[in-house]
């Protein structure tokens, strides 16, 4: 079965006829064949019919299906997966709590507790500042890399979630391309002596409310 | 030329208007798969929808070449659908999105097939209404019910062959796929699908003429028994 240079593929060549991609070369290789065989004619001419009434058999067959519309569903965008998230469930009330404490203690609160400082360099040539511990930032990327250094030297910032939130996306300004808006997921860690909810009172103001919360057993640690 | 394909900038992409899936409407990415892709992909509704309508019909051809003979199309192709909302957001090369829709379709189909949710009785592959004969009548109509019955019995044979040429074959019947992006759907070098497809069309051609009543169907590859011809 297999073609050799003299002798092409009979049947390669009848589907390249078929499906109109057959060269001059393919033509004059057919040509050849049928001088010794006129069966070859035959079995082109079947395979010609073969192919338009499979086309139009599948062309009903799939008819339908083209009614087929995408369901009105948001679709649930590059959140993590189950492997990745299964242990959310079971902090995501603490971490919640933990985030109110977070705004708890930098509204001033508790004490005090600085972001990691971002100061302009001495020289001040270009937008270059230094971090904390004196490396240049030269953009946000870098100070955000300074964010997480320096939060987990200090054993509050945990991680960043392995996908992003997308908010929108519009069609960038300049036609190539989307700007895409979205949240980027972080997770920190900060020890409070209590936690407190903002809650609103009888008239209407905004006030925290202390909250007690408890684990339901040691499991869900 | 039919079942060609045209670049765009770049990046291949089925002709447009070679099929009859008119409905698909017009984005402003269109011109770029790549990009319409991207954006589908990132959560821009249109993008996806215009995503589907490029895709859904050759979808729809995976499915048939691999779903049970009693179970309906559409539902299949609905559960593809949903799939595409829920799950495509997780996608995080736009490059894969064709072959990740192809193995969504395969196994919805397999499912299918061990779930049997669908109604177990044989149902006819196409309608049994001859509606393009109607409008003509006479000799001509006769000549096109003639013709529809051969497309439903070939059609009927092709499903019998292995399914490693059935789905090429069938995905070249709907002209809007090159050798090239048939191969890079099924994960096969192009020049193995042009073969492929030579091939399921010549053992279509010995299943037609035999009548295929209880004849073992070869594999021209490997030379073992891979089913029977009804």
């Amino acid at each position: 079965m297999a073609p050799s240079q003299e002798q092409p593929d009979r049947d390669l060549l009848i589907s390249r006829v078929v499906d109109g991609t057959a060269r001059d070369a393919d033509w004059t290789s057919l040509d050849a064949l049928a001088l010794s065989d006129q069966g070859v004619w035959r079995e082109l001419a079947m395979a010609q019919r073969h192919q338009a009434c499979l086309m139009r058999a599948v062309d009903e067959s799939i008819a339908v299906a083209l009614q087929v519309e995408l369901p009105d569903e948001a679709p649930t965008l590059h959140f993590p997966s189950r492997q990745q998230t299964w242990w959310i469930g079971r902090w995501a009330g603490w971490v919640a709590a933990a985030v109110l404490g977070v705004a708890w203690v930098s509204s001033g609160h508790l004490g005090t507790s600085q972001p990691p400082i971002i100061k302009s360099n001495e020289a001040g040539v270009g937008s270059g500042v230094v971090d904390a511990g004196s490396r240049l930032v030269k953009n946000a990327a870098d100070a955000l890399s300074a964010y997480f250094d320096k939060g987990a030297e200090e054993k509050r910032v945990l991680g960043e979630m392995p996908t992003k939130l997308l908010l929108r996306t519009n069609p960038a300004a300049n036609g190539k391309g989307y700007e895409v808006y979205f949240v980027r997921q972080i997770v920190e860690r900060v020890e409070v002596p209590d936690l407190r909810m903002l809650s609103t009172d009888e008239f209407g103001n905004v006030r925290p409310a202390e909250v007690d919360i408890r684990p339901a057993s040691t499991d869900s640690m | 030329m039919s079942g060609e394909s045209e670049q765009t900038h770049g990046v291949e992409r089925p002709n447009a208007g070679t099929h009859p899936d008119h409905t698909t409407p017009t984005h402003k990415h269109q011109t770029n798969p790549e990009i319409l892709t991207a954006a589908a992909l990132a959560g821009d509704r249109d993008a996806l929808r215009v995503l589907w309508e490029q895709n859904r019909r050759w979808v729809a051809a995976i499915l048939l070449a691999h779903k049970p003979v009693w179970a309906d199309l559409d539902d299949l192709l609905q559960e593809v659908a949903v799939s595409v909302v829920r799950h495509s957001g997780e996608l995080r090369d736009p490059a894969s999105f064709r072959s990740w829709l192809r193995t969504v379709a395969i196994n919805s189909a397999r499912l299918a097939a061990r779930a049997r949710k669908y109604r177990p009785e044989p149902k006819p592959l196409v309608g049994d209404e001859p509606l393009a004969a109607v409008a003509l009548g006479g000799g001509a109509s006769v000549a096109l019910n003639e013709d529809r019955e051969e497309g439903r019995r070939l059609l009927e044979l092709a499903m019998e062959l292995p399914e490693g040429y059935r789905e090429p074959l069938l995905l070249k019947t709907l002209r809007d796929l090159s050798y090239r992006q048939i191969g890079e759907l099924v994960g096969l070098p192009e020049t193995t699908v042009e073969t492929r497809i030579a091939r399921a069309r010549k053992m279509l051609r010995e299943m037609a003429t035999s009548g295929g009543a209880g004849r073992k169907v070869e594999s021209p590859v490997r030379g073992k028994v891979i089913g029977s011809v009804l």
